[in-house]
Protein backbone atom coordinates (compact mmCIF):
# COMPACT_ATOMS: atom_id res chain seq x y z
CA UNK A 1 0.00 0.00 0.00
CA UNK A 2 1.22 2.98 -0.98
CA UNK A 3 0.14 6.30 0.77
CA UNK A 4 0.55 9.77 -0.19
CA UNK A 5 -0.22 13.27 1.09
CA UNK A 6 -0.95 15.01 -1.81
CA UNK A 7 -0.09 18.47 -0.79
CA UNK A 8 -0.06 20.29 -4.49
CA UNK A 9 -4.27 19.29 -4.27
CA UNK A 10 -4.12 21.95 -1.61
CA UNK A 11 -3.07 24.66 -4.49
CA UNK A 12 -5.41 23.25 -6.78
CA UNK A 13 -8.25 21.87 -4.99
CA UNK A 14 -8.38 23.53 -1.81
CA UNK A 15 -8.97 20.62 0.15
CA UNK A 16 -6.47 18.14 2.56
CA UNK A 17 -6.09 15.18 0.05
CA UNK A 18 -4.65 11.52 0.82
CA UNK A 19 -4.06 9.11 -2.05
CA UNK A 20 -4.18 5.77 -0.98
CA UNK A 21 -3.06 2.76 -4.07
CA UNK A 22 -3.47 -0.28 -2.96
CA UNK A 23 -2.37 -3.66 -4.22
CA UNK A 24 -3.98 -7.50 -3.92
CA UNK A 25 -2.35 -8.25 -0.59
CA UNK A 26 -3.60 -4.69 1.40
CA UNK A 27 -6.69 -5.64 3.37
CA UNK A 28 -9.68 -3.51 4.59
CA UNK A 29 -7.89 -3.69 7.98
CA UNK A 30 -5.00 -2.07 6.92
CA UNK A 31 -6.80 0.91 4.83
CA UNK A 32 -9.31 1.19 7.89
CA UNK A 33 -5.83 2.06 10.31
CA UNK A 34 -4.71 4.22 7.74
CA UNK A 35 -7.92 5.94 7.69
CA UNK A 36 -7.53 6.77 11.33
CA UNK A 37 -4.22 8.16 11.04
CA UNK A 38 -5.26 10.87 8.40
CA UNK A 39 -8.76 11.51 9.95
CA UNK A 40 -7.84 15.24 9.30
CA UNK A 41 -8.06 14.29 5.29
CA UNK A 42 -11.01 15.68 3.73
CA UNK A 43 -10.73 14.26 0.81
CA UNK A 44 -9.24 10.76 -0.02
CA UNK A 45 -8.32 8.98 -3.24
CA UNK A 46 -8.18 5.04 -3.20
CA UNK A 47 -7.05 3.06 -6.18
CA UNK A 48 -7.61 -0.54 -5.85
CA UNK A 49 -6.81 -3.63 -8.27
CA UNK A 50 -9.72 -4.61 -9.95
CA UNK A 51 -11.68 -7.84 -9.85
CA UNK A 52 -11.37 -8.24 -5.84
CA UNK A 53 -14.47 -8.31 -4.18
CA UNK A 54 -13.46 -7.36 -1.01
CA UNK A 55 -12.47 -3.95 -2.65
CA UNK A 56 -15.63 -3.67 -4.84
CA UNK A 57 -17.74 -3.76 -1.48
CA UNK A 58 -15.93 -3.20 1.26
CA UNK A 59 -15.14 0.49 -0.33
CA UNK A 60 -18.64 1.69 -0.63
CA UNK A 61 -19.47 0.40 2.87
CA UNK A 62 -17.03 2.67 4.08
CA UNK A 63 -18.35 5.82 2.56
CA UNK A 64 -16.50 5.88 -0.78
CA UNK A 65 -18.02 6.24 -4.15
CA UNK A 66 -16.06 4.71 -6.89
CA UNK A 67 -15.58 7.60 -9.89
CA UNK A 68 -13.10 5.77 -12.77
CA UNK A 69 -10.97 3.43 -13.55
CA UNK A 70 -7.83 4.36 -14.93
CA UNK A 71 -5.80 1.97 -17.34
CA UNK A 72 -2.07 2.09 -17.93
CA UNK A 73 -1.11 1.21 -21.43
CA UNK A 74 2.17 0.25 -22.93
CA UNK A 75 3.79 0.04 -26.11
CA UNK A 76 6.99 -1.26 -27.71
CA UNK A 77 8.88 0.49 -30.13
CA UNK A 78 8.88 -2.81 -32.72
CA UNK A 79 5.58 -3.08 -32.09
CA UNK A 80 3.76 0.14 -31.77
CA UNK A 81 2.45 0.46 -35.62
CA UNK A 82 -0.27 3.31 -36.43
CA UNK A 83 -2.93 2.22 -38.89
CA UNK A 84 -1.85 3.71 -42.49
CA UNK A 85 -5.03 6.26 -42.54
CA UNK A 86 -3.42 8.58 -39.93
CA UNK A 87 -1.70 9.33 -42.64
CA UNK A 88 -4.24 12.00 -44.05
CA UNK A 89 -4.35 14.36 -40.93
CA UNK A 90 -0.69 13.87 -40.42
CA UNK A 91 0.67 15.14 -43.59
CA UNK A 92 0.12 18.97 -42.51
CA UNK A 93 1.52 18.44 -39.24
CA UNK A 94 4.25 18.93 -37.05
CA UNK A 95 5.58 18.85 -33.43
CA UNK A 96 7.80 21.80 -32.55
CA UNK A 97 9.47 21.91 -29.13
CA UNK A 98 8.44 25.91 -27.05
CA UNK A 99 11.33 26.12 -24.87
CA UNK A 100 10.90 30.13 -23.99
CA UNK A 101 9.08 30.70 -20.94
CA UNK A 102 7.08 33.63 -22.39
CA UNK A 103 5.98 31.00 -25.41
CA UNK A 104 5.00 28.75 -22.82
CA UNK A 105 2.51 31.02 -20.65
CA UNK A 106 1.02 31.88 -24.26
CA UNK A 107 0.82 28.11 -25.05
CA UNK A 108 -0.52 27.63 -21.46
CA UNK A 109 -3.44 30.40 -22.19
CA UNK A 110 -5.08 28.75 -25.08
CA UNK A 111 -5.81 25.69 -23.02
CA UNK A 112 -9.15 25.91 -22.43
CA UNK A 113 -10.73 25.07 -18.62
CA UNK A 114 -12.23 22.47 -20.31
CA UNK A 115 -9.82 20.75 -21.74
CA UNK A 116 -10.30 17.76 -19.10
CA UNK A 117 -13.38 16.75 -19.62
CA UNK A 118 -13.83 13.51 -18.29
CA UNK A 119 -11.42 13.51 -15.70
CA UNK A 120 -12.96 12.24 -11.60
CA UNK A 121 -12.22 16.16 -11.05
CA UNK A 122 -14.80 17.56 -13.38
CA UNK A 123 -16.95 14.79 -12.86
CA UNK A 124 -17.37 15.17 -9.26
CA UNK A 125 -20.07 18.20 -7.88
CA UNK A 126 -17.82 18.99 -4.90
CA UNK A 127 -15.58 20.40 -7.75
CA UNK A 128 -15.87 22.43 -11.34
CA UNK A 129 -14.42 21.85 -14.76
CA UNK A 130 -13.23 24.95 -13.98
CA UNK A 131 -11.44 23.70 -10.99
CA UNK A 132 -10.53 20.85 -13.17
CA UNK A 133 -8.43 22.90 -16.01
CA UNK A 134 -6.65 25.11 -13.42
CA UNK A 135 -5.49 22.05 -12.10
CA UNK A 136 -4.37 20.77 -15.32
CA UNK A 137 -2.31 23.71 -16.10
CA UNK A 138 -0.91 23.57 -12.77
CA UNK A 139 0.20 20.36 -13.38
CA UNK A 140 2.01 20.67 -16.52
CA UNK A 141 4.01 24.17 -14.89
CA UNK A 142 4.97 21.65 -12.24
CA UNK A 143 6.53 18.81 -14.77
CA UNK A 144 7.72 22.25 -16.92
CA UNK A 145 9.78 23.35 -13.80
CA UNK A 146 11.19 19.75 -13.16
CA UNK A 147 12.68 19.79 -16.95
CA UNK A 148 9.50 18.03 -18.79
CA UNK A 149 9.78 19.53 -22.53
CA UNK A 150 6.59 21.73 -23.94
CA UNK A 151 5.62 20.67 -27.43
CA UNK A 152 3.27 22.03 -29.62
CA UNK A 153 1.33 20.45 -32.65
CA UNK A 154 0.99 22.37 -35.46
CA UNK A 155 -1.21 22.21 -38.41
CA UNK A 156 0.13 23.77 -41.07
CA UNK A 157 1.53 26.85 -39.46
CA UNK A 158 -1.61 27.17 -36.59
CA UNK A 159 -0.94 25.50 -33.57
CA UNK A 160 -3.51 22.83 -32.56
CA UNK A 161 -2.73 21.09 -29.28
CA UNK A 162 0.34 19.90 -26.87
CA UNK A 163 1.89 17.23 -25.29
CA UNK A 164 4.24 17.00 -22.21
CA UNK A 165 7.49 15.21 -22.69
CA UNK A 166 10.06 13.70 -20.29
CA UNK A 167 13.31 12.47 -21.91
CA UNK A 168 13.09 9.71 -19.21
CA UNK A 169 9.69 8.84 -18.63
CA UNK A 170 8.11 9.30 -21.60
CA UNK A 171 4.68 11.62 -22.83
CA UNK A 172 2.58 12.80 -19.91
CA UNK A 173 -0.40 15.21 -20.64
CA UNK A 174 -1.47 16.25 -23.59
CA UNK A 175 -4.54 18.40 -25.35
CA UNK A 176 -5.95 19.82 -28.30
CA UNK A 177 -6.88 23.67 -28.01
CA UNK A 178 -10.53 24.19 -28.21
CA UNK A 179 -10.95 25.40 -31.48
CA UNK A 180 -9.37 22.23 -33.34
CA UNK A 181 -11.05 19.63 -30.62
CA UNK A 182 -13.01 16.91 -32.49
CA UNK A 183 -11.09 17.15 -36.33
CA UNK A 184 -8.94 13.99 -35.73
CA UNK A 185 -5.96 15.87 -34.01
CA UNK A 186 -6.09 14.09 -30.75
CA UNK A 187 -4.87 10.86 -32.56
CA UNK A 188 -2.21 12.73 -34.56
CA UNK A 189 -0.53 14.19 -30.97
CA UNK A 190 -0.47 11.35 -29.28
CA UNK A 191 1.30 9.63 -32.21
CA UNK A 192 3.87 12.11 -32.56
CA UNK A 193 4.29 12.27 -28.69
CA UNK A 194 5.23 8.31 -29.03
CA UNK A 195 7.34 8.74 -31.94
CA UNK A 196 8.75 11.56 -30.32
CA UNK A 197 9.69 9.52 -26.97
CA UNK A 198 10.85 6.37 -29.25
CA UNK A 199 13.04 8.63 -31.43
CA UNK A 200 14.74 9.85 -28.36
CA UNK A 201 16.07 6.31 -27.75
CA UNK A 202 13.41 4.81 -25.66
CA UNK A 203 12.25 1.09 -26.66
CA UNK A 204 8.88 0.66 -24.24
CA UNK A 205 6.33 3.08 -23.29
CA UNK A 206 3.99 2.78 -20.19
CA UNK A 207 1.64 5.78 -19.78
CA UNK A 208 -0.16 6.83 -16.60
CA UNK A 209 -3.76 6.15 -15.62
CA UNK A 210 -5.74 7.09 -18.25
CA UNK A 211 -9.58 7.54 -17.00
CA UNK A 212 -12.24 4.68 -18.94
CA UNK A 213 -14.40 8.02 -18.89
CA UNK A 214 -12.07 8.81 -21.39
CA UNK A 215 -13.51 6.69 -24.38
CA UNK A 216 -11.86 8.38 -27.39
CA UNK A 217 -8.19 8.16 -25.30
CA UNK A 218 -8.78 4.71 -25.20
CA UNK A 219 -9.65 3.87 -28.24
CA UNK A 220 -6.83 5.70 -29.46
CA UNK A 221 -4.12 4.29 -27.25
CA UNK A 222 -5.93 0.80 -28.39
CA UNK A 223 -5.79 1.58 -32.46
CA UNK A 224 -2.45 2.47 -31.93
CA UNK A 225 -1.09 -1.05 -30.76
CA UNK A 226 -0.84 -0.05 -27.10
CA UNK A 227 -1.67 -3.31 -24.77
CA UNK A 228 -3.22 -2.89 -21.62
CA UNK A 229 -1.17 -3.43 -18.21
CA UNK A 230 -2.93 -2.68 -15.98
CA UNK A 231 -6.30 -1.12 -14.49
CA UNK A 232 -7.41 0.04 -11.18
CA UNK A 233 -10.39 1.12 -9.77
CA UNK A 234 -10.78 4.76 -8.25
CA UNK A 235 -12.96 6.08 -5.68
CA UNK A 236 -13.25 9.38 -3.92
CA UNK A 237 -14.31 10.32 -0.60
CA UNK A 238 -15.08 13.66 0.91
CA UNK B 1 -21.26 2.75 -61.17
CA UNK B 2 -21.61 6.60 -60.70
CA UNK B 3 -20.22 9.10 -58.09
CA UNK B 4 -22.84 9.23 -56.36
CA UNK B 5 -23.42 5.69 -55.46
CA UNK B 6 -19.18 5.26 -55.19
CA UNK B 7 -19.32 8.07 -52.41
CA UNK B 8 -22.37 6.01 -50.43
CA UNK B 9 -20.57 3.04 -50.55
CA UNK B 10 -17.54 4.54 -48.67
CA UNK B 11 -20.08 5.83 -46.42
CA UNK B 12 -21.50 2.81 -45.64
CA UNK B 13 -18.06 0.72 -45.40
CA UNK B 14 -16.60 2.76 -43.26
CA UNK B 15 -19.29 3.77 -40.82
CA UNK B 16 -21.55 0.62 -41.18
CA UNK B 17 -24.02 2.02 -42.43
CA UNK B 18 -27.40 0.77 -44.19
CA UNK B 19 -27.60 3.02 -47.63
CA UNK B 20 -30.75 4.51 -46.56
CA UNK B 21 -29.00 6.01 -43.66
CA UNK B 22 -26.29 7.85 -45.52
CA UNK B 23 -27.81 11.30 -46.61
CA UNK B 24 -27.03 14.78 -47.15
CA UNK B 25 -27.44 15.59 -43.56
CA UNK B 26 -25.39 12.79 -42.60
CA UNK B 27 -22.80 14.42 -39.92
CA UNK B 28 -19.62 14.37 -38.18
CA UNK B 29 -20.32 13.95 -34.86
CA UNK B 30 -23.68 12.80 -34.42
CA UNK B 31 -23.05 9.22 -35.05
CA UNK B 32 -20.63 6.62 -32.80
CA UNK B 33 -19.06 5.55 -35.89
CA UNK B 34 -18.43 8.95 -37.27
CA UNK B 35 -15.76 10.36 -34.64
CA UNK B 36 -12.19 11.74 -35.20
CA UNK B 37 -11.45 7.94 -35.57
CA UNK B 38 -13.54 7.34 -38.19
CA UNK B 39 -13.37 10.68 -39.98
CA UNK B 40 -9.91 9.89 -40.66
CA UNK B 41 -10.92 6.44 -42.16
CA UNK B 42 -13.23 8.08 -43.94
CA UNK B 43 -11.01 10.59 -45.68
CA UNK B 44 -8.36 7.82 -46.12
CA UNK B 45 -11.27 6.14 -47.92
CA UNK B 46 -12.22 8.94 -49.87
CA UNK B 47 -9.17 9.37 -51.04
CA UNK B 48 -8.73 5.85 -52.61
CA UNK B 49 -12.05 5.61 -54.15
CA UNK B 50 -11.66 8.47 -55.94
CA UNK B 51 -7.91 9.04 -56.47
CA UNK B 52 -7.34 11.96 -54.91
CA UNK B 53 -5.16 13.99 -51.80
CA UNK B 54 -7.42 16.27 -50.21
CA UNK B 55 -5.95 19.38 -48.62
CA UNK B 56 -6.10 19.67 -44.90
CA UNK B 57 -8.61 22.31 -45.20
CA UNK B 58 -10.88 20.31 -47.02
CA UNK B 59 -10.70 17.55 -44.33
CA UNK B 60 -11.48 19.61 -41.57
CA UNK B 61 -14.25 20.87 -43.34
CA UNK B 62 -15.87 17.76 -44.31
CA UNK B 63 -18.96 17.56 -41.87
CA UNK B 64 -21.67 15.90 -43.46
CA UNK B 65 -22.10 13.65 -46.30
CA UNK B 66 -23.29 16.58 -48.55
CA UNK B 67 -20.49 18.49 -47.99
CA UNK B 68 -18.38 15.56 -49.31
CA UNK B 69 -19.81 15.90 -52.42
CA UNK B 70 -18.91 19.88 -52.27
CA UNK B 71 -15.68 19.01 -51.52
CA UNK B 72 -15.07 16.40 -53.84
CA UNK B 73 -16.16 19.15 -56.75
CA UNK B 74 -13.19 20.70 -55.91
CA UNK B 75 -11.02 17.72 -57.07
CA UNK B 76 -12.91 17.09 -60.04
CA UNK B 77 -15.52 14.74 -58.90
CA UNK B 78 -18.99 15.64 -60.46
CA UNK B 79 -22.09 14.55 -58.57
CA UNK B 80 -24.61 15.24 -61.42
Amino acid sequence: MKVTEAIWEKRNLGVDCLEIDMDETDSLEQLDQVLENYKDKNYIVVKSPVKHERFLWGLPQRGFTYIESQIVFEAKKETYKAPSYMAVMERSTSLKRVSEQDDIIKALEKISDDVFDTDRITLDPSFSKEIAGQRFKNWIADLIRRGDYFLELYLKDNPVGFVIVNKDDGASLAGIYSNYKGKGLGMVLIKKGIDYVFSNGQKKIITGGVSSNNIDIIKIHLLLGFNINTIKYVYVKH
Amino acid sequence: MSNEQKLKNVFMEVLSLKEEEVTDNLEYNTITAWDSVGHMQLVAAMEDAFDIMMETDDIIDLSTYAKGKEILGKYGVSFQ
